[in-house]
């Protein structure tokens, strides 16, 4: 059984887009393994290489959420991984890995 | 042939090569081409019994899934660690001569694994606090389904539950700033009370597997890694660690036919629970 509070499963990856409310993208199912290896050693090179393939993709944007759909690409791209910390019986959220990409100049 | 078979199962050497062929079937469930090395080493057992013995094919195995989890880390977890570091041993034993010296031999290796490996989990857990205060415990019960049965015996609600579900969220969207864990003196009582008898019993099975086998605490080694695998895996279920627990715990147990009724009841009642969770 795990030790810490800090595990895979209660990380979390938040993918957003720069715009004036911050655009959160539903990472695809397509991506889950790499969404799973990203959670389990949550770097700055893994986020990175998450937010590089997401980057890839096109978007259908509703609202302040994103889908993977014939839509928008954007420029650029934030991935955030979170964790939790504990102090006695609460707890906190920590930043893990936090990575801003470019999309290459076409 | 079948009577010759099982009779040679009774022998150490291909009883515990059977066994380990068995468990490396399971652990394929991490990697599946891992099966395909499983599988020729089982139709050897069967068809060639002598030669699934020789110590060749378990080194070609180890070196199998070493090369397994350089390849596929991310596929790997902690108990694929340690059965390779077992292949190894079991490759090392079997460089004996003599049945006599290959149990006192894989004994030993097997009876070392464990120790060690419960001694670096009750460390791992002492270092942070977070496991003896029950509070990782308290989380697991809320991330992970199969941790609902344990979360009702211990007195949470569905309504405690769901409320502290929805304050993670917002605590890991960052909406909220601190989730604080609540419940009644009874809960919180019971909560840690099963964080610690879970520390008090791993710790148990590293002294009795560490202590010679002359120490009184020898006696302790099976009940306690029975008792550690029906509390744990009764409620998560992982059936390719349930099988390489018992495997080591049988060979450490010097393949007494008394000890081996631990290999099916471990293996069944993690496939059992699994089974249940998967319906």
């Amino acid at each position: 059984m795990f030790a810490t509070v800090d595990i895979g499963a209660t990380r979390r990856v938040i993918a957003t887009a720069p715009a004036e409310t911050a655009i959160t993208l539903a990472i695809p199912n397509e991506l889950s393994q790499v969404r799973e290896r990203v959670l389990d050693a949550p770097t700055d090179g893994s986020a990175r290489m998450l937010a590089t393939q997401l980057l890839e993709r096109s978007w259908l944007v509703e609202g302040d959420t994103a889908v993977v759909g014939d839509g928008v690409s954007f420029e650029q791209l934030q991935v955030q991984v979170v964790g939790l910390e504990a102090e006695g019986r609460t707890l906190y959220r920590q930043v893990l890995a936090d990575v801003v990409v470019d999309a290459e100049p076409s | 042939m079948i009577d010759t078979w099982i009779a040679r199962l009774r022998e150490p050497r291909s009883g515990v090569v059977v066994i380990t062929a068995f468990v490396a079937l399971l652990m394929a469930s991490h990697w599946t081409p891992m099966a395909l090395p499983a599988a020729i080493v089982i139709g050897l057992a069967i068809l060639r019994p002598r030669d699934a013995i020789s110590r060749v094919v378990w080194w070609a195995l180890a070196a199998m899934w070493f090369t397994a989890i350089a390849l596929e880390p991310a596929r790997m977890e902690d108990h694929v660690y340690l059965f390779a570091v077992w292949l190894v041993a079991l490759a090392v034993s079997l460089h004996q001569d003599t049945e006599e010296a290959f149990i006192e031999q894989a004994a030993w290796q097997a009876r070392v694994l464990i120790g060690v490996t419960f001694t670096a989990a009750v460390g791992w857990k002492l270092a942070f606090n977070d496991f003896a205060s029950g509070t990782a415990l308290w989380l697991f019960m809320l991330v992970d389904y199969r941790f609902n049965p344990l979360a009702t015996a211990v007195g949470l609600s569905e309504a405690d539950m769901a409320r502290d579900r929805l304050a993670l969220t917002e605590l890991l969207a960052g909406t909220s700033g601190a989730l604080s864990l609540e419940a009644p003196s009874w809960v919180l009582w019971r909560i840690t009370a099963v964080a610690v008898f879970a520390l008090v019993i791993e710790g148990v099975i590293a002294v009795s597997y560490l202590a010679s086998d002359s120490s009184r605490l020898a006696a302790l080694r099976l009940p306690s890694i029975v008792l550690f695998a029906v509390l744990t895996y009764s409620v998560v279920p992982v059936v390719a660690f349930a099988a390489l627990l018992a495997a080591l715990a049988l060979t450490a147990a010097r393949w007494r036919s008394e000890s081996m009724w631990v290999f099916p009841a471990l293996v069944l009642m993690s496939a059992t629970r699994a089974l249940v969770i998967n319906l």
